[in-house]
């Protein structure tokens, strides 16, 4: 934060320089100077009230001491502020020993800003607008208007030699020899480039300081203090990782990224390199629900932390910035990008670098969501990887019955395709109720439908069950067929590399099952021998397995009573029936097939066992 | 519903490029860059009036959040107050708002009671793609307060927040600090040069 506020304060003086050169380029820029200087009156009062402060001796010219120390403190500040990104008070240097100019500042980039926190720090303590009053005081040393006319013609002396200061010569181009247009385009974009890495590491310090308030801070005074008897344990749910991503941070990456400002191409190598141990994020990501809960339950006792610690900001704000910070690598990257394809540079590792710094952020998100799906029975886990979720507009279609559309939270596995609807009680904590589900063995898919760019199907086999799903736009919906499309695929690839007899037996048995489902078996056979293979990882699915191989012995079961389907995923018998048991769970509930009628159609659902004869 | 506290956060939302990052600092420093506009924001704190009692609004910056709805979540469930800021300049920054609108839906449930400012900002450029009507339709489907601003000429900035503040309906909020002010206090107002309009 207080560095960030002299990036902005090195803008302020850029701005004073710029409309001082073009009030003094001749008649031609006169008005608009003019112009410009009216609008920043306007806009805010603060250069008058500078200049009202220095007359009377207010703390302004004390700050600075005599006029001459103003001046010398003048003339060398926008040099470091555009050349690091940040104020620097330290003394002025000699211009001519440059080498030595460069370890000096390097030598007290750190001393300052220490003060600076130390004097800040006293300022808050005292006066809680100190924010603004030390905003206030990089205006002090500006008004001396005949020196600063002198200076600008030293500084553009130096401009070959700093990247920083072509920022002058691009805004003054009368004082410069005209340069090639494609030229100067090129240094533009460098000079772009060089203003989005300054800002990644002068953030990424800010950042670190903020979690070293987090650990060093509130962990450590927890530690020392103790938490409620009812809270013990609970404290390590606060914080997740957050330890292990400070050090990370703090010992490592921000020293690399700090040798990028020497060498811009080792950029995008340090995120390729590294993004493997970004992963940390997933994982605090994902613990960051019950993190909040913990903290909302005990925020009485976590204000008195922040009170004794004399933080600045409450807990929750120092949490969440880890996730707030995951979100930035991936924009400074695309503006980096930008620049480096502007100035003709080679961008293929930078494209990479974007590619991965735009994964990590969506796989946090993911697992964020996840966290928040209820009344799945199965294991999540076991389902394979998260390939895609977004939200649709479901239809269901049953035998001809449609119906209406539904927004439902759709995500798709490996294993599973997964339907839940969107909780909105309006609660902080918002959640996804489980409504259904298809196996991706079952699955099938049309691409197309009445040509609605925005609309595919997914069927289930072994029932006459039609889901509809509109997307929210074209990109999505061709996202989702795209990938549906892929795990199709792989269970075909997989079906013609079969070779052992356990495989085959399983086909076997699945293809006697599909027989006394009376569904036609040629394309049936492909997609439905994967899910033989995932029997012998799990008990689970070894137990379907069974269940499947007992319905082969009893191709019928008679239903005793009359069942009306109560959730969306029932179906309703009636007393006589002849039904298949195609699965059961824990809750004894039978997935059955129920064939086709004279008073209804083919149907395939849940039931409850105690409805169907126990001939088992 | 986040409980009332000593801070008052206000939650800014937009797509790339509206400007968010230049409203805030232009309402916080009163300072516009035209030369680099930073990527990456940070929290922002200043203090305001809240009860006839000094209290902290908090600003903080959506940047980079925008195609993760899960971390967005997060800043909407502890926001009180929301800015949702798009580009009269670009009528795709204005569709980008409604999922964010409905998400603060979603979230917040009833609204009515929530301070939102829907903000056309860049009101200063003459590539206008967004009609000052059409902003003000949108507002009205959603029920929320409708200003365009101009960060770079200091257009409705102070104008907008103020505004904000005077939506909620729970407390009494004001930019000005109420009360008897300390010397050192008096100091620092006559430093900031800052005044609001009431």
């Amino acid at each position: 934060m207080r560095s960030w506020r002299s990036c902005c304060s090195s803008g302020v003086c850029l701005s004073w320089i710029i409309r001082k050169i073009c009030c003094c380029d001749g008649a031609e820029n006169y008005p608009v100077g003019s112009s410009e200087v009216k609008s920043e009156s306007a806009a805010s009062l603060q250069p008058q009230t500078s200049v009202t402060s220095l007359p009377t001796g207010s703390p302004g010219p004390k700050r600075s001491g005599t006029t001459g120390n103003t001046l010398k403190k003048w003339l060398t500040s926008p040099v470091r502020r555009l050349s690091h990104g940040k104020g620097d008070n330290a003394n002025a240097k000699k211009p001519n020993n440059k080498q030595r100019k460069r370890d000096g500042r390097k030598s007290v980039e750190l001393g300052p800003h220490h003060q600076d926190s130390t004097e800040e720090r006293g300022r808050r303590g005292t006066n809680s607008g100190g924010e603004e009053e030390a905003e206030d005081e990089p205006h002090t040393p500006l008004p001396p208007p005949m020196e600063i006319i002198k200076d600008p013609s030293a500084q553009e002396d130096k401009t070959p030699e700093r990247g920083s200061f072509p920022v002058l010569g691009s805004d003054t181009p009368s004082d410069q020899t005209p340069r090639d247009p494609e030229t100067e385009q090129k240094n533009k974009a460098l000079r772009g480039r060089m203003f989005v890495l300054n800002e990644m590491v002068q953030t990424e310090r800010d950042y670190v300081k903020d979690l070293g308030v987090t650990v060093e801070g509130f962990m450590r005074r927890i530690g020392e203090k103790g938490v409620p008897e009812d809270m013990t344990g609970k404290d390590k749910i606060v914080f997740g990782n957050i330890h292990q991503i400070y050090d990370w941070h703090k010992e490592f990456f921000l020293c690399e990224l700090e040798k990028c400002l020497q060498d811009h191409d080792k950029l995008a190598e340090l995120f390729i390199k590294h993004e493997r141990r970004l992963h940390m994020y997933v994982i605090y990501c994902q613990n960051k629900p019950r993190s909040e809960f913990v903290v909302a339950e005990y925020d009485k006792y976590f204000e008195g932390v922040q009170q004794e610690i004399n933080s600045r900001l409450a807990i929750s704000d120092y949490l969440i910035k880890p996730i707030q910070r995951i979100t930035k690598y991936q924009l400074l990257l695309k503006d980096f990008l930008k620049y480096s394809t502007k100035a003709g540079l080679d961008c293929k590792e930078i494209e990479k670098a974007v590619e991965l710094m735009s994964l990590v952020p969506k796989q946090c998100n993911d697992m964020m969501n996840l966290g928040r799906l209820q009344g799945y029975e199965g294991k999540l886990t076991a389902q394979g990887k998260l390939l895609q979720q977004d939200t649709f507009f479901v239809t269901e279609q049953d035998s001809g019955v449609l119906s209406r559309s539904k927004e439902r939270r759709v995500f798709l596995f490996e294993q599973i395709v997964i339907f839940s609807e969107l909780l909105r009680k309006g609660s902080s904590t918002p959640g996804y109720q489980f409504k259904k589900s298809i196996k991706v063995s079952y699955l099938s898919m049309e691409e197309q439908v009445e040509s609605d760019p925005y609309k595919f199907v997914l069927l289930c086999r072994g029932s006459s069950e039609r889901l509809t799903l509109q997307a929210a736009n074209v990109d999505i919906k061709k996202e989702w067929v795209q990938s549906i499309r892929e795990l199709l695929d792989m269970q075909i690839n997989f079906l013609t590399a079969l070779q052992n007899p356990q495989a085959a037996l399983t086909s076997q048995l699945s293809n006697s099952n599909r027989s006394s489902s009376s569904q036609p078996s040629t394309p049936l056979k492909p997609n439905t021998a994967p899910n033989g293979s995932p029997a012998q990882k799990n008990n689970k699915h070894a137990e379907e397995d069974l269940d499947e191989g007992e319905c082969n012995g009893l191709s019928s079961v008679l239903v005793t009573q009359d069942y009306n389907a109560v959730k969306e995923d029932e179906i309703c018998v009636v007393v006589g029936e002849k039904v298949q048991i195609m699965a059961s769970n824990q809750q004894n509930m039978c997935l059955v097939y129920r064939p086709a009628n004279s008073q209804s159609p083919a149907a395939e659902g849940w039931v409850p066992g105690h409805v169907l004869s126990s001939t088992r | 519903m986040p409980e009332q506290s000593n801070d008052y956060r206000v939650v800014v939302f937009g797509a790339g490029g509206v400007g968010k990052s230049s409203l805030v600092l232009r309402f916080v420093k009163g300072t516009f860059r035209d030369t680099y506009i930073p990527t990456v924001e940070d929290t922002y704190r200043q203090v305001i009036s809240c009860d006839k009692s000094v209290c902290t609004l908090q600003i903080t910056d959506t940047t980079g959040s925008h195609q993760f709805p899960a971390m967005q979540r997060l800043s909407i469930s502890k926001g009180h107050a929301f800015i949702l800021v798009y580009s009269i300049t670009s009528k795709q920054s204005l569709e980008e708002l409604k999922p964010i609108y409905q998400q603060i839906l979603a979230i917040k449930g009833n609204v009515e009671n929530i301070p939102i400012m829907l903000v056309g900002n860049k009101s200063d450029e003459t590539q206008r793609e967004v009609k000052t009507e059409d902003g003000e339709a949108q507002s009205k489907t959603w029920k929320c307060a409708f200003m365009e601003t101009s960060a770079k000429t200091n257009h409705n900035v102070t104008e907008l927040f103020q505004e904000l503040l005077n939506l909620e309906k729970k407390r009494s909020m004001s930019l000005n600090i109420d009360g008897k002010r300390s010397g050192k206090q008096s100091r620092a107002d006559k430093l900031k040069g800052k005044c609001s309009v009431m």
